[in-house]
């Protein structure tokens, strides 16, 4: 597993630092992490930003003990290697032995979307982290961008405002859309991570055939298996057109909530056009889209 | 021994309550008997009497691989009393008749949670739930644990040891830790309090039923709030047990919220 975790030169990055280490320990991923700086601040890394990777990076390092941690017993480097045109990458550390992880930190220039997106293709990565201030006052990680981000990733995409306090419950709103493995496996490593008990939403409605309902409830079936065989207690419950909009705003409000984006999803006919985009941006404390 | 009926049908809510019957079985004397109604059809669908034996057969054999392909699916252990009955006929009504003919103790169904109470409230006055002659248990999600709640009926005292008596016969043993419940109705403000003071008299009347057969319940407790926001209190419970709320008003409310399983007692 590969995760991409973006940070800018605010405080809010090194929030997600501690949620990045724990999916990471959990998962054993290979973790970069991404600096994206606007185009023009000359050949160097803008020293904010640097900073604040370095930070995170050193929080992220810290909280492994140094004699289990997968990503190695190294000699941490600070330098920025230039590797192309607006490209830098944390000069590789000085190693004592071979390290099971990687752990790489990158800064771009660019736009900051395109930088990301790009990022997370050349890497192929599963999981794309985002954090956000409590306020909504991210610098470049403004709503737009995380919308963007959320609707136009290929993978797995989790942002995170505040987990200040342990989530209540994971909800998992599950539509028409298929529903991976990867997905199903990354919702059980964020329960694991975080203990919790997981809520499976089934999105029906008056519009959907009953075949298109009886196809939503049976994987819905095939999902409370999968989590009770890695016994995960997984709730039940069905959310109607009318009430899906305040029922994930409920879930939200004191947990992680879940959507599983498919192509065929429902997300698309029962959300307003912009609900995605005001969940990654409102008040949720953190909100994971599933592809 | 508990002789229960448990409908099933190829979907989500069935997969649910066989799962949950399953589990009932370690910790109860229960043996159940799988039973899935096949929708009566049109004239037109049947043709002329000369094909209905055929049409029948079919029908029947048809939801006999259906309930096999749940069971298959599932995996379960389960101590069945014989093999599944399938019916053809108003769901309603089957089962209402086999509930009497067959004597059972339990009636065992699973159902999907939409938080809709008008849909709830269509079902549990339904034929079926109104006129069965024993409890039923609708099972809404899997839960362990021993906690029992019994939501205790506000103001008929026999209604109220009527459920008491039918939750104590079939869960019988020590299998679970009973707690009363009373609830009130609070639209701002959600909290739980031990019954100390004896004020309440849902409580002190369940209390005193308990009492005479020399045991008393693990905790009683009042709970008050809106129905959505105590309804996710009761998910520590593995059961919930309550009378029939025939009227919509804010019990009904909390039940069609709950998302524990709930035992219907009369």
């Amino acid at each position: 597993m590969k995760i991409l975790a973006v940070c800018d030169d605010h405080p809010t990055s090194e929030r997600i630092v501690a949620e990045l280490a724990h999916i990471a320990a959990n998962t054993w991923a290979d973790v970069i992490m991404l600096g994206v700086q606007q185009p023009g601040n000359g050949n160097e890394p803008d020293p904010a930003l640097a900073s604040r990777l370095l930070r995170c990076r050193d929080n992220f390092i810290r909280f492994f003990p140094a004699t289990e941690s997968p990503y190695g017993p190294c000699r941490i480097s600070d330098a920025f290697v230039s590797f192309g045109r607006g490209r830098w990458l944390l000069a590789p550390a000085e190693r004592k032995g071979e390290s099971r992880k990687k752990l790489t930190v990158r800064i771009r220039a660019g736009n900051p979307v395109r930088e990301i997106l790009s990022e997370s293709r050349l890497q192929e990565v599963d999981l794309i982290i985002l954090g956000c201030s409590l306020a909504g006052d991210c610098r470049w990680l403004g709503g737009d961008l995380r919308r963007k981000i959320a609707s136009r990733a290929g993978c797995a995409v989790l942002v995170i405002r505040d987990l200040g306090q342990p989530p209540g419950s994971i909800s998992c709103f599950v539509g028409q859309g298929p529903v991976s493995q990867a997905s199903l496996e990354m919702i059980n490593q964020i329960a694991t991570v975080h203990q919790t008990d997981l809520s499976l939403v089934g999105l029906v409605g008056n519009e959907l055939s009953a075949a298109g309902e009886e196809r939503i409830t049976q994987r819905m079936a095939g999902m409370l298996r999968y989590y009770a065989q890695r016994r995960i207690p997984a709730w039940i419950r069905l959310a109607l057109p009318e009430n899906v909009e305040e029922d994930v705003r409920r879930a939200g409000r004191d947990g992680i909530i879940a959507l599983l984006l498919g192509k065929k999803s429902l997300f698309g006919g029962i959300f307003p056009d912009d609900l995605i985009g005001r969940l990654v941006s409102g008040g949720q404390p953190a909100v994971l889209i599933l592809r | 021994m508990i002789k229960g009926l448990l409908a099933v049908d190829e979907n989500l809510a069935s997969s649910m309550a066989l799962r949950f019957a399953a589990r009932l079985t370690e910790i109860l004397p229960l043996r159940l008997q799988a039973g899935h109604v096949e929708p009566l059809p049109t004239q037109q669908e049947i043709g002329s009497d000369r094909v209905r034996p055929i049409w029948k057969e079919g029908v029947v054999d048809a939801g006999h691989q259906a309930i096999q392909r749940l069971f298959n699916t599932e995996k379960v252990k389960c101590p069945f009393l014989g093999r599944p009955k399938v019916f053809v006929g108003n769901r309603d009504e089957v089962f209402l008749r086999e509930l009497v003919n067959g004597a059972y103790d339990l009636f065992l169904e699973g159902y999907l949670d939409t938080g809709s109470a008008r849909d709830f409230h269509r079902l549990i006055t339904s034929p079926l739930y109104v006129e069965s002659p024993c409890p039923i248990l609708m099972v809404k999600n899997l839960v362990g644990g021993r906690h029992v709640a019994l939501l205790c009926p506000d103001e008929d005292i026999e209604q109220r040891a009527a459920v008491f008596a039918a939750a104590r016969r079939l869960l019988a043993g020590d299998g679970f830790d009973f707690e009363f419940l009373s609830y009130r109705y609070e639209e701002n403000h959600c909290a739980v309090f031990p019954e100390q003071s004896g004020t309440d008299s849902a409580l002190c009347g369940a209390v005193s039923l308990i009492g005479a057969e020399g045991r008393s319940p693990a905790r009683s407790r009042v709970i008050c709030g809106p129905p959505e926001k105590v309804a996710d209190l009761l998910q520590q419970y593995k059961l919930v047990v309550c009378p029939l709320p025939y009227a919509n008003g804010p019990q009904l409310e909390l039940l069609a919220h709950c998302p524990s399983p709930v035992l219907f007692c009369r």
